[in-house]
């Protein structure tokens, strides 16, 4: 197609079909998905070129019909000519109707209800009518009940939703309703400027019309005042209705490349109801039209009568473009892994068209969910989702701490710590070494860290108590073969002596078995690195060499037993040296690296091995207790504190213990990582009750205990009070909840809990079942009318108790508690209450009618049976 | 790893709003329908609507969950200048067999407020029952309820006015070092200003007060989210403008003993349009972004501490896609007609984001 394109119109019962026009008028049929047959005529959609019309140039307005049975559109010219065109050779004489007066046809209007009628608008003539009603079937019009508007122009027309009125902007300052059902048509009219876009919502509540930026808002009903304007900032050109939504009105602005959409709602009250919009703004274009770079405008816009929200797009008088507007998705994030979807479903169901004549394109949403090969996410989606999945970083899903903190819960994570039932929960290393860190830390029931042991920094009296404690320095002798002109000072004491054995590393005495057992757990490299901090290296390099056998890639290993086998730092230093700093690089083993930087040290200098962070901070520490000297161990313990606190490793309360550098340490922890559940359980089970009253702890504890809640574990949220409450047995609080007596108020709990034990049953019912102050009865249960207190069995002769203690509890099972709705205050004994609502569902009381069993949010599948 | 479910609710018009109630069994969605639904997971993990009654008479808004320590009570506001707290009551058995029917009265309706509610949030749980309300002539009210058995009572305890007309909300649910914590953004277009604004309870003057602006966020905001804290040392604020923002929060107290809010923001553009909505996962390890392209995305933090977009979900029929004969062949690209929004007027060079 050459030239120019002045507008484009779908046909409303011809899903596929739309026309254009221009110079010439154009139809077009919009392929399938899997039509590629030949190549489209248009550059931005796949259509299918039916037919043109060269009778009629140039046309000013062209409207589709709503004719079923084939594609017909009327088309008014400059010269006031309309004709009728259904895109065959055959010319029909009575089609064409030229006014009587030669002067622009202006605006176009099919009824819908009647297809064959057409209302015509023209410009001014003094002599003539503006408004013409033409039945296409009758032939060309003549009667002259089919005219109005004596000396008038229509700016634009457009019909009421029951079809059978007229509405015409006319002469630039009025609105203009026909009532056609009546043989002399009634006029009723309304002064206005906005007279442009006459259109009618596709709910018939709301009239639209526009003058250069002012849309105007009326009730066709009710059309003596408007009911609202909005003002923008631009000239609209064009204004529409979706048909597919109830009262989404667009507007397209002069020298714009956005579509406005203006969503119309009123609020319901008593009176006339207020209008108010929700406005958007969306440009159409897809990023491939945006590649030249230029600046688009959109021009003229045509909705489908039936696919949602479908728009064809005239951009540039040049180009057309098919445009759906996005789709609105919501959805909130549970915390059970759902992840909603809520989809806008479309009001209009798409009915399939009676005539077999058209092939409408059945646009069926296909089922894509393209998951990266590889990926261990799970995106399992129900089948049939019109859903396409674009994972940009899959594996920032692989690790999700929801699940992970749900997981352990499940699997008593923190409730027993010990190092065999560690090894069975899903951990990470990292978190498995934490625990085994600090179950060795943790003796005499005190997280006793390695400052504490060494007596570093705790003032006057521990450095006089240190300074008696005689720290040895011993110069150690370098095995012999080895001629290593250093000197390698040893420090001892009874501090460090614990402090090593905290660390993990035992004396000099059971080394040998400590280095079978690591060798045992199939931990090479460490046995092999311990050995040589002893100074055994001829050890190191059997367990090497046994190792070397056993392992599938050797080499690393063979290279350095012949490496240790030959080492000799008075000859080989300078070159040794050399070597190793190139070798580091391509050394994997850390625990290989810092071996060889301790047989290269120089001068007291072990920074090499102590700086090394692949090896564990147990194993640093102990080798500094070894070898530091007391003012350089305190400079890297304190170092190592403020490296652990800053990066948030847990590791570091081998170091501080149960401190408030340890809290500082599981604040960075939580900062860094999230995970509120390690943090709360290592402060549960390792700090004392004077750190514990921290309420950075309490908090963690009860963001802890709240996420077991909203995930409905309730018994493991018990699990874990009772240890709270079990591992700290003399910081037992005074009782904050308490049963009171309705009368006169004070408490009755203790009373109940004190009573000694009753002679008779007369004695112990009448003295049960009072207050003790005021002597009021105390409530009765709603079904055996027993008073609080009283015994459910009355033959036996416990003690009666309503709430329980910590010794007396279980001498009183929990059916026979006393319990009540906290909505209609009404209870009993608790093994009476569930009995009954397993059989009804109403309160016991005869008068309230509370569901008391069916106000539980958690609604248990089946109710436990009780003890 | 979650579960992506479409849902096809059969609200007449545009949702505005979904939330899960504290368990996550529950879901609450409310529209410009002037109805709420009450969404139920039965056994299989499908979701069924149990109740769905007319709230107002206008857009509702939002809609918020109160903690079920108080029960079923939800609040919603609406464009009708009202907001209403309901409570959900079991009805009559009509036999044994059906399960009772559930009905949700209305216990309160708040009509304080002379524009449109734009938003209404239940509390944290430590502050009791409280409920806040943003209103488009930019007053702030906060509402409790002294008798948590009698939800007809809600007196208003602060109401804190704003220039700007405000749309969104948040409360934040941690107390370190400031208590009742309150984030609104505006939604104001004309004015260059900061348009996400603090609020906290103030001891010295007894009431809540503005404390900070975040001044990096001028664009109109529809949403603001804080992250659920279970005991960080900063509070995370996602905000819904023009692009999606993440505020770090941080209390630092300087030489005067006076505690104040170190603001750092961070700027996501991948959208490329207007964010709708955001919301946090209940560690606050990932973040979902709603935006006008129609698309969902989800924000993880990798192992550098830093939220890059790791994945997007796409309705399926956003646009028609097809491969038209390209005029050169240099552009053989799949076209797609999802939109775009540019609210200025000059439109450089884009990047396909797909």
């Amino acid at each position: 197609m050459s030239g120019n394109t002045h507008g484009l119109s779908w046909f409303p019962h011809f899903p596929d079909k739309f026309v254009s026009w221009g110079q010439e008028i154009h139809l077009y049929e919009v392929r399938r998905k899997d039509d590629h047959s030949q190549k489209s005529r248009l550059p931005y959609i796949s259509v299918n070129y039916l037919a043109n019309e060269s009778r009629y140039q140039y046309a000013r307005c062209v409207a589709a019909s709503y004719h079923s049975d084939q594609p017909i559109i009327a088309v008014g010219l400059a010269d006031g000519k309309v004709g009728i065109c259904n895109f065959r050779d055959t010319y029909d004489s009575s089609w064409e109707y030229t006014p009587r007066q030669q002067r622009m046809c202006t605006c176009l209007a099919w009824n819908e209800l009647d297809a064959n009628i057409l209302a015509i608008g023209h410009d001014r003539h003094r002599n003539d009518t503006c408004i013409t009603i033409w039945d296409i079937e009758r032939g060309v019009p003549k009667e002259t009940a089919n005219f109005f508007g004596v000396g008038e122009s229509a700016n634009s027309i457009c019909w009421d939703r029951n079809h059978r009125t007229v509405i015409a902007g006319m002469s630039q300052k009025m609105i203009k309703l026909f009532d056609l059902r009546q043989s002399n048509a009634t006029c009723q009219s309304i002064q206005t400027k906005t007279v442009q876009g006459l259109s009618v919502s596709p709910n018939g509540n709301y009239l639209c019309s526009y003058v250069d930026s002012v849309i105007t808002l009326w009730d066709p009903r009710n059309i003596k005042s408007p009911l609202r304007q909005i003002q923008s900032s631009k000239n609209h050109l064009q204004i529409a209705w979706c048909p597919t939504r109830t009262s989404l009105l667009s507007s397209l602005q002069r020298d714009s490349s956005y579509i406005t959409l203006y969503d119309i709602r009123s609020v319901d009250t008593d009176n006339s109801g207020e209008i108010y919009h929700v406005k958007r703004q969306i440009s159409p274009f897809p990023a491939r039209y945006q590649h030249s770079g230029k600046f688009s405008f959109v021009n003229c816009l045509s909705w489908h009568s039936r696919d949602f929200e479908r728009a064809l797009l005239l951009a540039d008088a040049l180009n057309i473009l098919d445009f759906r507007l996005p789709a609105t998705l919501h959805t909130a994030h549970s915390n059970r892994r759902k992840l909603p979807l809520l989809m806008q479903r479309p009001l209009y169901t798409p009915a399939s068209p009676t005539s077999t004549a058209a092939t409408p394109t059945q646009q069926q949403p296909t089922s894509s969910c393209s998951t990266n090969s590889g990926s261990s996410l799970d995106f399992s989606t129900p089948g049939g989702s019109p859903f396409n999945v674009d994972l940009l970083k899959p594996e920032l899903f692989e690790l999700d701490l929801v699940d992970e903190t749900r997981q352990r819960a499940l699997e008593d994570y923190g409730i027993k710590p010990d190092n065999k039932r560690f090894g069975e929960l899903h951990l990470t290393p990292y978190l498995r070494n934490v625990w085994s860190t600090l179950n060795n830390v943790y003796s005499e029931d005190r997280l006793t860290g390695l400052k504490a042991t060494l007596g570093i920094n705790l003032g006057h009296t521990s450095e006089a108590l240190m300074a008696s404690s005689r720290i040895e320095s011993q110069v150690l002798q370098w095995p012999e073969g080895i001629n290593n002109s250093n000197k390698l000072i040893c420090y001892r004491s009874e501090q460090r002596d614990l402090a090593l054995q905290l660390c993990g590393w035992a004396f000099e005495q059971e080394l040998d078995r400590f280095i079978d057992q690591l060798y045992a757990n199939k931990e090479y490299s460490r046995a092999a690195m311990i050995c040589v901090f002893h100074l055994k290296i001829f050890h190191a390099c059997n367990i090497l060499s046994s190792a070397a056998d056993n392992m599938r890639d050797p080499s690393m290993y063979r290279i350095t037993v012949i490496a240790l086998s030959s080492f000799n730092a008075d000859r080989c230093s300078s070159t040794w040296r050399n070597q190793r700093s190139s070798a580091n690089m391509q050394i994997h083993d850390p625990h290989l690296r810092a071996v060889f930087s301790f047989l290269t040290m120089e001068k007291d200098n072990f920074d090499a091995v102590l700086k090394e962070e692949g090896v564990s901070l147990s194993d640093r520490m102990a080798f500094a207790c070894k070898y530091l000297s007391e003012t350089k161990l305190a400079d890297y313990v304190a170092q190592q504190i403020q490296a652990a606190i800053d990066g948030g490793d847990l590791n570091g309360l081998l170091l501080t213990g149960e401190s408030q550098d340890g809290i500082d340490i599981l604040q960075s922890y939580m900062d860094t990582s999230f995970d509120v559940q390690t943090v709360a359980l290592v402060a549960i089970n390792y700090f004392r009750q004077e750190l514990f009253e921290d309420k950075r702890i309490q908090y963690w504890i009860a963001s802890y205990l709240d996420h077991l809640n909203s995930w409905g574990l309730w018994e493991k949220r018990a699990e874990l009070d009772i240890k709270i409450e079990s591992i700290r047995p003399s910081s037992r609080s005074s009782r904050t909840v308490f049963l009171s007596c309705n009368f006169c108020g004070k408490s009755v709990s203790n009373a109940l809990l004190d009573e000694p034990r009753p002679r008779s049953t007369t004695t112990s019912t009448n003295r049960l079942s009072s207050c003790p102050s005021c002597r009021k009865p105390l409530p009765r249960c709603s079904l055996c009318l027993m008073h609080m207190g009283t015994m459910v069995n009355m033959s036996n002769g416990e003690t009666p108790t309503t709430t329980p203690d910590v010794p007396g509890w279980q001498t009183k099972p929990f059916s026979k508690w006393f319990s009540w709705c906290q909505t209609c205050r009404h209870g009993g004994h608790t093994e009476h209450i569930m009995q009954w609502f397993k059989q009804n569902s109403e309160c016991p009381v005869s008068s309230c009618n509370c569901r008391c069993f069916d106000m539980d949010g958690t609604k248990p599948n089946t109710l436990r049976d009780i003890s | 790893m979650f579960d992506v479910e479409p849902i096809i609710a059969d609200h007449k018009d545009v949702i505005h709003d979904v939330v899960f109630d504290y368990y996550g069994r529950r879901m609450a969605t409310c529209s410009s329908d002037q109805t709420v639904k009450i969404w139920d997971e039965d056994g299989q993990g499908k979701w069924n609507v149990t109740s769905s009654w007319k709230a107002h008479s206008g857009s509702i808004w939002r809609v918020s969950w109160a903690h079920p320590e108080f029960g079923q009570v939800v609040a919603t506001c609406s464009f009708d200048r009202t907001a209403s707290v309901w409570e959900e009551v079991i009805g009559e058995k009509v036999s044994s067999t059906n399960t009772p029917t559930r009905r949700w009265v209305r216990r309160t309706t708040l009509v304080d407020s002379r524009t449109s509610v734009t938003d209404v949030e239940f509390a944290p749980k430590y502050l009791g029952l409280l409920l806040a309300t943003a209103s488009a002539d930019g007053i702030i009210r906060i509402y409790e309820a002294p008798d948590i058995m009698n939800l007809s009572q809600w007196p208003v305890q602060h109401e804190i006015s704003n220039k700007l007309p405000l749309s969104c909300l948040s409360w934040n649910t941690s107390t370190y070092m400031v208590t009742q914590l309150l984030a609104a953004g505006s939604d104001e277009a004309a004015t260059p200003t900061g348009k996400v604004f603090l609020f906290a309870y103030s001891e010295n003057s007894r009431k809540c007060v503005k404390i900070d602006t975040v001044n990096d966020i001028t664009d109109p905001v529809t949403d603001v989210a804080f992250a659920p804290n279970a005991g960080r040392t900063f509070h995370m604020l996602a905000v819904a403008s023009k692009d999606l923002y993440i505020v770090n929060l941080r209390g630092v107290t300087d030489a005067t003993d006076i505690s104040k809010l170190d603001i750092q923001t961070i700027k996501f553009s991948e959208h490329n349009c207007p964010v709708w909505r955001v919301c946090w996962n209940m560690l606050a390890t990932m973040l979902i972004s709603t935006g006008d392209d129609g698309c969902v995305r989800l924000w993880r933090m990798n192992y550098n501490r830093q939220w890059r977009c790791a994945a997007v979900l796409k309705a399926e029929g956003s646009g028609p896609t097809y491969e038209p004969a390209p005029p050169t062949p240099t552009l053989a690209t799949t076209a797609s007609a999802t939109a775009k929004f540019y609210k200025k007027g000059t439109i450089g060079n884009q990047v396909p984001w797909h």
